[in-house]
Order: C-alpha cells, then structure tokens, then sequence
C-alpha cells in the first residue's frame, strides 16, 4: 500500500470485485468472453499472498458492490443513479454513505439532469482507481496549478520512473472535458457542490488554461463579461499594475 | 470543504447569472491560475477584481515565472505578497535577477509562516541574506519545509551547513531525506521541481562548491557503497548523458560527438537519429534545430545544411 507510487491516487482499488462480477460474467456467458475477463482471471493467482492484508477494506468492498446505487436528484426533477463505488469519489456523497443516510433519494439542487449526468460519468470512470487517502491534496494544500508540461520536464526524476497514469485516464479526461464554455461551468459547479476533488481541479484547471497569455479584452470575449469599471478606475488598476502588462 | 477561495465555502450558487456578469465558477478558477492571468482577471470586471484582490487565500502561494521574472522590484514584491496579509505560505521566484536580499527580507518579516521558498537564479540573492532569512523564520518559530537555492550567488558551504541545521532543528527528518537527484536534459531549465526534497543544492565532493550535485543512473554506479568513490558530482564535475543522466567516460566522449555540443553516452547516442552528412545527432532539448531533408525521416543539422547551402550558391555564381 505505497501511496508514493501512484501521486495522483489512481490505483486499482477494487480488483477483487471485478474479478468477482469477471468470473460471474464469464461463467454465465459463453466461451466467447472477450480478453479482459480472461485478463481479469489470470489476476487473481498472484493475489491470495496479499489477501490478508487486504482483508479489512474487501468485506467494505464486497458490502458495497452489492448495495444498490444511490439515487441523486437534480434540480428538474429527474432522478440519476450512480454506483456506491463511482459515489465515493464524491466527499460529501461518502460521508452519507459512511453515516447510512444515503438510501432515500438525495436532492441536488441547482444542478440540471444533463450536468448531473456528465460528473456521474466522470466518477463511473475514474470510480474504481480512487483511492480516499492517497489522494495527492491531502499532502499538498495547494491546488495543482495547470500544467502543461510533461512530467520529464517539471521535475528531475530517476531513470526508473513510474508511470503516474497507468489506466489511461488522462486522455479520457481531455476528451470529457472538451464541452463548452455554459456546461463546462456548470460541471464546475456541481463538482464544487457534491466535493468532488478530481472533477473540480480538472475543470478548473481547463478554464484557467484557457486563459494562458490572454489579456483582459480577450478573456471579457471569451467568457462575454461586460466591463463595468469607470475610466477612471481602470486608468488606476492599468497603472498597478503596469509592470505586468508592458510589451 | 477546498480551501481555493472564500467563494467556494458559499452558500449553493446562484442560479443563470446576469448577462455580462463573470459565472460563479470563474470565481473557483481563480485558485488555479497564475500570477499573470490572476493579474488579468483583476482588469476584467469589477465582480472579479473584487475577488481577486480581497481574497487572501488567492494570494497565498505566489509564484514569479518569466516573463514577469525580470520586472519584479522589491517594491511590486512587496505589494504582492501584502495581499496575503501576513500569511503567505509559498513564494516561488524563478529568475527575479532584480529582488534583493533586503527585498525578500522585509516579505519574509511580514510573512513569518513561509514554509516554502523557491528561489532558482535569483542571482540578486547571496547566500548570507538566505542564512539571515532562515534564521529569522526560524526565531520566529516558523518552519521552512522546502528551499530551492540553485543559481543564487556567492554561496558557500558555511552558508549550507548553517542552513540545513536551522531547517533540521525545525524538522528533524530534513538529515535522512537525501534523495538520490538524477540529471535530466531539462535540468537547465530551473521549473518547479515536485519532488519532496526539502533542499535541492548541496557541496558537490569534487570541486566543493555549493552546486546541484547528481547522482548516476548507471546501474553499476549505483551499487557503489562506499560515498567516497561514488559517482556524484556537479554538472561541470561530471559528465552527464542528456538523455539518461549516465556519467560519460572519456572514449565515449569522444565517440559519441553531438551536433549541439552536448553530451550523451554511447548508448543513447546510437538510438538518436543522426544528420545525413556528418552523422551527429541533437539532444532532445536541441531537436527543433533540425533541419528536414527531401526524403522522409532524414535530416541535416544547422552547420551542414548552411555548408550545403553556401556551397551551393558557389556552383550557382559559376
């Protein structure tokens, strides 16, 4: 359980129960089963040596694969289902698992049913490679500034470097964030609401991205805000800051 | 709840804000941006001008990169780190050639829970005003984690020793937390280095002076027990690949000639693909330089694609 060899958390968490839902899959289908149960199946060897150190959070594991999702509600009404595991990913929806208030139905005010949909999705994904207490804000107070440059370059690491996006999620993650301007912001938000960590830096690190070198006219374009400074107050705030701003 | 802005721990958000007005999740955005875009911001409407200029938290982590480098004074320092109020946690200068000891001094006295300070090529610091800067967060009771004092002048090993005992009275694992440091073509290029080392520069055992000093990735190398003959020394110490960090021995020297006066092992050197006509290849850093030739995949570097051109223009003069 080396939390510094994964620093973003991602690790696969809950191997044991895919293997479980693998083998019933596999069992219950025919011969025909694709590579990745077989994959999934050839795991389970190396395994059993360390299911003793493990055998505190699988019954955890098990009892929550097999509770019935929780049921959030959004602002229209509309119900959405989410997995206990992808729920996790969420602080405030694990501590209402965690006080067993999470049965009923939980409202999700201000949140339409299209954006509830997306962050469900985003937690479905990146769900089973959470993991609580590796995540990486716990050791640093700050949030991540956003960076563009590959791990090579930020930092001096040894030749035997450990990959920090075994699952590929990296890629699926700029894909899912590529949505415009209005959504992106609501997605923001309700990832601030329910306190879901990942989701949150993720989107906002692409808005702050998408304001790399712009100056101020360009960003009032970007995002159509009106500029309700006097002159007088802007000639003040130019003069400020000046320094930053030569050409 | 995330400790960003004060916005964050509001109350829920409001509904569809007013046409022309910055969306609430701007305001969340503003925790994750730089020091330029923050500076941005601030210009663009008054909502958010407001939020980044009250907002302490904001203003907790600053961090100079260039091109703002060389325009920051003692004074825009000043006014910078106020903003935080007294409780500025993190100051990263990169390459602030015009902040003096005093400068920092006098942010450090109005800030004394620094805890991180990164200050790479700052070459207007000397190492007496970092002692007296680590000395005065330690009076003060305060604990300075993470220090990065690679390129600032006239420091010497005096000045290490005093510092890393300051920092190990505060916090005693600072003497076991040595790290191997591994060179990287990018090693020039002084960016936030990540990891949790709490000091990056040390007194290389060759030449003595208070340098970057690296370790060697050649398994060989590591396996040395013995500090004194191990391979670890500064860049001008030690011949170092660009691409793996390997020390280079003098016959792979010069075996392994580069277009860009770099060096790199042999190994490396035979995966690189090479110029067409004199057969050296650029390091990673230098590969913009090359020069595409007519058929796919091959190329020439700078010096002979000029030799081929000026030749060429000879023929063309007859």
């Amino acid at each position: 359980m080396d939390s510094t060899a994964d620093p973003k958390g991602k690790r696969p968490l809950y191997q044991e129960d895919g293997l479980a839902y693998a083998r019933a899959a596999a069992a219950a289908a025919s011969a025909t089963a694709a590579a990745a149960p077989d994959e999934e199946e050839a795991k389970p060897k190396p395994k059993p040596s360390s299911s003793s150190e493990e055998a505190k959070p699988e019954p955890e594991a098990e009892d929550q694969a097999e509770m019935p999702p929780l049921v959030l509600v959004a602002e229209d009404g509309v119900e959405v289902s989410i997995s206990r595991r992808a729920a996790r990913m969420s602080h405030m929806l694990r501590l209402l698992m965690e006080d067993s208030c999470a049965d009923g139905p939980i409202p999700a005010p201000n949140v339409h049913s299209d954006i509830l949909d997306l962050v469900v999705q985003y937690c479905e994904k990146h769900g089973p490679y959470y993991d609580p207490e590796a995540s990486e804000r716990a050791r640093n107070p700050f949030p991540p500034f956003p960076v563009e440059l590959t791990p090579t370059v930020s930092s001096i690491k040894p030749v035997t470097y450990v990959d920090p996006d075994p699952h590929g999620l990296k890629d699926w993650d700029k894909d899912f964030i590529s949505l415009d301007n209005s959504t992106l912001f609501e997605v923001i938000l309700a990832a601030n609401y329910l306190n879901i960590e990942d989701l949150l830096d993720l989107g906002t690190t692409t808005v702050a991205d998408m304001m790399r070198g712009k100056k101020p006219e360009e960003i009032r374009e970007i995002f159509e805000i009106e500029n309700d400074y006097t002159p007088e107050q802007e000639a003040e705030l130019r003069k400020e800051n000046a320094w930053a701003f030569e050409d | 709840m995330l400790p960003t802005t004060a916005a964050a721990s509001a109350p829920p958000p409001l509904p569809a804000p007013a046409p022309g007005e910055p969306h609430a999740a701007l305001f969340l955005a503003l925790g994750y941006m730089r020091l330029p875009e923050l500076l941005a911001c601030w210009r663009v409407c008054r909502l958010l001008g407001e939020a980044v200029a009250g907002d302490t938290l904001l203003w907790r982590r600053v961090a100079v990169e260039p091109p703002l480098s060389n325009r920051v004074t003692d004074e825009i320092l000043a006014k910078l780190t106020a903003r935080a109020e007294g409780t500025l946690r993190s100051l990263h200068l990169v390459g602030c050639s015009r902040v003096s000891d005093a400068g920092l001094l006098r942010v450090v006295e109005q800030n004394p829970r620094v805890t991180e300070l990164y200050v790479p090529t700052c070459t207007g610091l000397t190492g007496d005003g970092v002692v007296k800067i680590v000395q005065l967060l330690h009076e003060h009771k305060g604990n300075i984690d993470h220090l990065r004092l690679n390129g600032i002048s006239r420091m010497s090993k005096h000045h290490l020793d005093v510092i890393m005992s300051l920092m190990s009275k505060g916090n005693p694992q600072v003497q076991q937390d040595r790290s191997p440091l591994f060179y990287n073509h990018r090693a020039h290029e002084v960016l936030n280095t990540n990891d949790e080392r709490p000091i990056d520069v040390d007194v290389c055992p060759l030449c003595t002076n208070v340098r970057l000093v690296f370790d060697c990735t050649k398994d060989d190398c590591r396996k040395v027990k013995h500090s004194l003959l191990r391979c670890r020394g500064c860049y001008f110490c030690i011949t170092r690949c660009e691409k793996c960090g390997a020390c280079i021995s003098s016959e792979d020297r010069t075996e392994a000639d580069l277009a860009c006066s770099d060096f790199m092992c042999l190994d490396c050197w035979l995966t690189h693909a090479k110029c067409s006509s004199c057969n050296r290849p650029y390091c990673e850093r230098h590969e913009n330089l090359m020069v595409p030739l007519s058929m796919p995949g091959q190329f020439s570097c700078q010096r002979c694609a000029e030799l081929g051109a000026s030749l060429e223009s000879q023929e063309d003069g007859y």
